[in-house]
């Protein structure tokens, strides 16, 4: 290279930025860039040539034309971490792994991911995959004992145990196309079903069976077909004799399954275990834990609680159904669950290990036990599922996607797996892919109230609130309770957006009444919104004081704290836009308190709306101190700055400094930190040193994100984004959006209180002087 | 662009024109360093935040430090030790997030040489057409596919990707330089 000062070094330029050289040598020729001109020159004008070649649209779309489909993005390195194994009721603890995912990464877009939604052509009819279908009970039609449902589920899970037999229930599509047995046409139903899960995951055999008589002797039949040509392979006929029991039938039937199926392959299986001594002896607590997974499987979790813990009246030793308590109700029974875990099949018994190590909080152990089950039973779809939750807890949100669409490929009909992974999407910002991957979940149950609360969260979150509102609407019809209120409370909350405020009303008082202490607390805190979106501040505070009164009657575990303390920080916001301070200040104390007092390491809650009320009060030498505290307390704690940050834009920004504001917010560094209110106030800050376009984009993402629950919660502001939104379009000449922006907000505060008012007539004069000018 | 040492040397601390030269040319290396060093896993934001951290730390103290070895030897460890505390304040699942900011960051960038742009595409394609090999290779390097990965899907051994993406680099910048792709 001509003009280098040391060729020996120079001429490594090209390895450097291959990323080839070893540490020592990557720094040897840095220093030698900061001395070479001539090198310095050129890694420079490469480097834009580089960040074309990355990040170009054009450009990446000509080179990948020209790489071909062997380099789709689909397969980027990520994909082999998914496979390294990193060093998971279903329910919450998949959403509390979201609320932290949710906090740390809600404005991730990931990358398209291809979904395919019905098995690879490399997944071909398996010799080995069998799928089972609901048994018949020509004893009961209506199988009013849940007896077939029982006997399938044994059936299942002992044939699961299997290292060679794959398993697809066909109880999925069961409960999927809701097809439930007919009282005389049980057997086309069941099969027809059956049938059908078996085309979908490519399963070769069917075994389906039928209860012929249970007194004065249970008997069975079962058969074995091939589902390609509905030719029957093998049939049997089962009888209990003189102390069996349906237990033992069903082991009878599972090791004449696995000699049919193995036998003709050469193939051993591995000591088969006894049914009754790897669930429970007790009929009733089965039949109890399996209806209990059913309600479970469609998110009616207090309803499978009582079945569960019903389950335990008839066998306190029954490890399973400890384990599934302890997933979503009561972790402290996880130590039954161990303690029992020796009446448990090797598979569930990973699985407990699994969840123990995850409530010790050893994630990395939790995800080995996971590994371990998938290794060992590669078509466990439950635990491909866990090691997504697990991923997405961790952060890895590509890994998690990946581990997903496993289980999906497992289980083309599991539908929890399609709930998880819209919720992944959602969180993720992927909306179109999760409203996808939603509707495929509601393609498999469109009688459940699940896929349509799944479709209005990801629907809220596009700014679609029509469409959100019908879904919403579908899933309470279906069951008004469903998700304890969750989705009554989501289509209250919809309804005030829309300004129908009798309706809000309607569905949030039904919760204030009906719903759970902690869910009548929080219908109680929205019933206040519904003034103070209006602009109401007064009302607003009556309706809090009285909340808050009968919080301290109703709610006395620190648990909910959080609920409490939000009404708090309402009712502080709420004072602060009404010039009340020392009120203001007040409730952000009590909030802090209250927050404190239920989890005292928390030093962060509040702090930044705090301060900021401290700052528009005039208490400058207050905040500082409290920020001071807080960048000690994360100091101390080597937590990063960024809550800092927020607090210090918060405080400016009440202090309207405004462009110090903006250079604080702009620091922050995970934009999952700087919540609504660091957003409302970097967008005013904005607005207020007149960059004008940066402050509209801010707030039309702050007007369109209805789905984020603070933003109600600060309802004032929510309203008020509309006002500035006005302005920044009116300062940047964008007079028609201008104008919708001030009509928005002047008619939904069209019955605002009068300390409000200023702000109104304001706008109404802007939108006078943009629609009469010439 | 100068020598850094040169400009050391010829800067007078507290000379504010001499000052601002040496300091200008280390924020474009250090820039360069850095973007480098955090192309796919930092944000430009934070990746000026190091940059203005380290320039702001050898200001503070270059005109009292004594080298031991050159100052742009201890400029280069000043960077990297900053380098070195962001990475350890960020945890991993930051990395997702940070290479979709720096994606957007792009876009809310300077728009793109078009004439660039267009001459780098036509490239591309005559690149592709004299060696289709060198062109995924670039592909895989560019989405940030490691060395031994890009061996593994390619099937060639680590000094043949050398060769290869050297070349290719070479090729691409001499059609940049408007002198036309030669077989080899």
């Amino acid at each position: 290279m001509s003009d280098c000062t040391d060729k020996q070094i120079g001429r490594l330029l090209g390895s450097y930025q291959l990323g080839l050289l070893p540490e020592a040598e990557a720094d040897a020729f840095e220093v030698h860039l900061m001395e070479c001109p001539a090198c310095l020159e050129q890694h420079l004008k490469e480097s834009e040539v580089t960040e074309l070649i990355q990040h170009n649209p054009r450009v990446r779309a000509v080179i990948e034309s020209l790489s071909g489909d062997e380099d789709d993005e689909s397969e980027r390195p990520v994909a082999a971490r998914a496979k390294e194994r990193p060093q998971r009721s279903r329910r919450s603890i998949l959403l509390r792994t979201f609320a932290i995912a949710a906090s740390l990464a809600i404005l991730l877009i990931l990358r398209p991911w291809n979904l395919r939604f019905d098995s690879t052509d490399e997944v071909t009819a398996s010799d080995l995959r069998l799928t089972v279908a609901l048994f018949d009970n020509l004893a009961d039609p209506a199988d009013s004992d849940a007896t077939a449902a029982i006997i399938t589920n044994l059936l299942v899970g002992d044939l699961a145990e299997s290292q060679h037999l794959q398993i697809v229930s066909s109880k999925h599509l069961q409960d999927n196309y809701g097809h439930r047995p007919v009282p005389g046409d049980t057997a086309v139903s069941s099969m027809s079903n059956a049938v059908r899960v078996a085309e979908i995951a490519r399963a070769r055999w069917i075994l389906s069976g039928s209860i012929v008589q249970v007194e004065p002797k249970l008997t069975l039949t079962t058969k074995l077909t091939e589902t390609a040509t509905g030719r029957i392979v093998f049939s049997h006929r089962i009888t209990a004799e003189e102390g069996e029991d349906l237990f033992s039938l069903v082991d009878e039937v599972a090791a004449l399954t696995r000699r049919d199926l193995l036998e003709p392959l050469n193939v051993e299986e591995e000591h088969d275990h006894v049914v009754a001594d790897v669930t429970t002896n007790s009929l009733s607590a089965y039949r109890h834990y399996v209806e209990g997974l059913e309600l479970y499987s469609k998110h009616y979790l207090s309803e499978a609680e009582r079945s569960w813990r019903k389950a335990l009246e008839y066998d306190s030793t029954f490890a399973m159904v400890y384990y599934c308590l302890a997933y979503d109700f009561d972790s402290s029974l996880i130590e039954k669950a161990v303690q029992y875990s020796g009446q448990v099949t090797p598979k569930e018994r990973l699985y407990i290990q699994s969840l123990q190590a995850l409530m010790e909080g050893d994630n990395e152990g939790a995800a080995g036990f996971l590994t371990e089950l998938v290794d060992a039973y590669p078509n466990e779809v439950i635990a491909w599922m866990e090691l997504g939750a697990l991923a997405v807890s961790a952060g890895d949100i590509e890994a998690g996607v990946q581990y997903l669409l496993k289980s999906i490929e497992v289980d083309p009909v599991y539908k929890d797996a399609y709930w998880y992974l819209a919720l992944v999407y959602r969180y993720s910002g992927a909306f179109d892919l999760a409203l996808q991957t939603a509707d495929k979940y509601l393609a498999l149950v469109p009688h459940e109230p699940g896929p349509y609360h799944t479709r209005g969260t990801i629907l809220a979150r596009m700014g679609r609130l029509d469409e959100a509102v019908v879904s919403f609407k579908t899933s309470v019809q279906r069951k008004p309770d469903f998700g304890e209120y969750r989705s009554m409370l989501e289509l209250g909350k919809l309804y005030i957006y829309q300004r129908e405020y009798p309706k809000a009303v309607e569905c949030l008082q039904l919760i204030a009444v009906e719903g759970s202490p902690e869910k009548r607390s929080i219908a109680r805190t929205y019933l206040a919104l519904v003034p103070l979106y209006q602009g109401q501040v007064e009302q607003t505070i009556a309706v809090l004081k009285d909340g808050i009164t009968v919080d301290r009657m109703e709610l006395s575990s620190a648990g909910i704290a959080d609920v409490r303390s939000f009404k708090h920080a309402v009712r502080g916001m709420a004072y602060s836009e009404i010039g009340d301070y020392s009120a203001a200040r007040r409730d952000l104390l009590e909030a802090i308190s209250l927050i404190r007092s239920a989890y005292p390491d928390n030093r962060t809650s509040w702090i930044s709306t705090y301060v900021y009320i401290l700052a528009a009060g005039g208490d400058r030498t207050g905040a500082d101190s409290v920020t001071g505290e807080l960048k000690r307390h994360l100091t101390e704690t080597a937590s990063d700055l960024d809550t800092y940050y927020l607090s210090m834009g918060m405080m400016e920004t009440g202090s309207a400094n405004y462009a110090r504001a903006v250079e604080w917010l702009q620091r922050i560094s995970d934009p999952g930190k700087i919540g609504f209110c660091g957003r409302f106030c970097l967008a005013r800050s904005l607005l207020e040193i007149e960059r004008y376009d940066e402050a509209a984009m801010e707030f039309e993402a702050f007007v369109r994100d209805v789905g984020d629950d603070h933003q109600l919660l600060v309802g004032i502001w929510s309203v008020k984004a509309h006002y500035f939104l006005a302005r920044a379009y009116e300062s940047a000449n964008r007079l028609v959006d201008a104008a919708r922006h001030y009509e928005i907000f002047s008619d939904t505060w069209t019955d605002a209180d009068p300390a409000l008012k200023p702000l109104v007539t304001d706008a109404r004069e802007r939108l006078l002087r943009i629609e009469t000018a010439p | 662009m100068y020598n850094i040492n040169d400009l050391y040397d010829s800067t007078i601390p507290g000379n504010k024109t001499s000052e601002e030269r040496l300091f200008r040319q280390l924020s474009v290396i250090f820039r360069a360093v850095i973007g480098h060093k955090g192309k796919t896993t930092i944000s430009a934001e934070d990746q000026e935040d190091i940059v203005q951290n380290a320039v702001i730390k050898v200001a503070k103290v270059y005109s009292r430090t004594t080298f031991r070895t050159s100052f742009a030897a201890w400029a280069h460890t000043i960077l990297k030790n900053e380098f070195l505390n962001y990475c350890k304040r960020q945890s991993v699942r930051k990395k997702y997030m940070v290479r979709m900011t720096t994606d957007q960051s792009l876009s809310d960038s300077e728009p793109a040489d078009q004439k660039l742009v267009a001459r780098l595409v036509e490239c591309l394609r005559q690149l592709h057409r004299t060696q289709p090999n060198h062109a995924r290779i670039i592909n895989l390097h560019h989405q940030g596919y490691t060395a031994s990965e890009i061996c593994e899907r390619l099937g060639i051994t680590a000094n043949s990707l050398r060769v290869s993406l050297h070349r290719a680099r070479k090729k691409l910048r001499a059609c940049l330089e408007a002198k036309g792709i030669a077989n080899e």
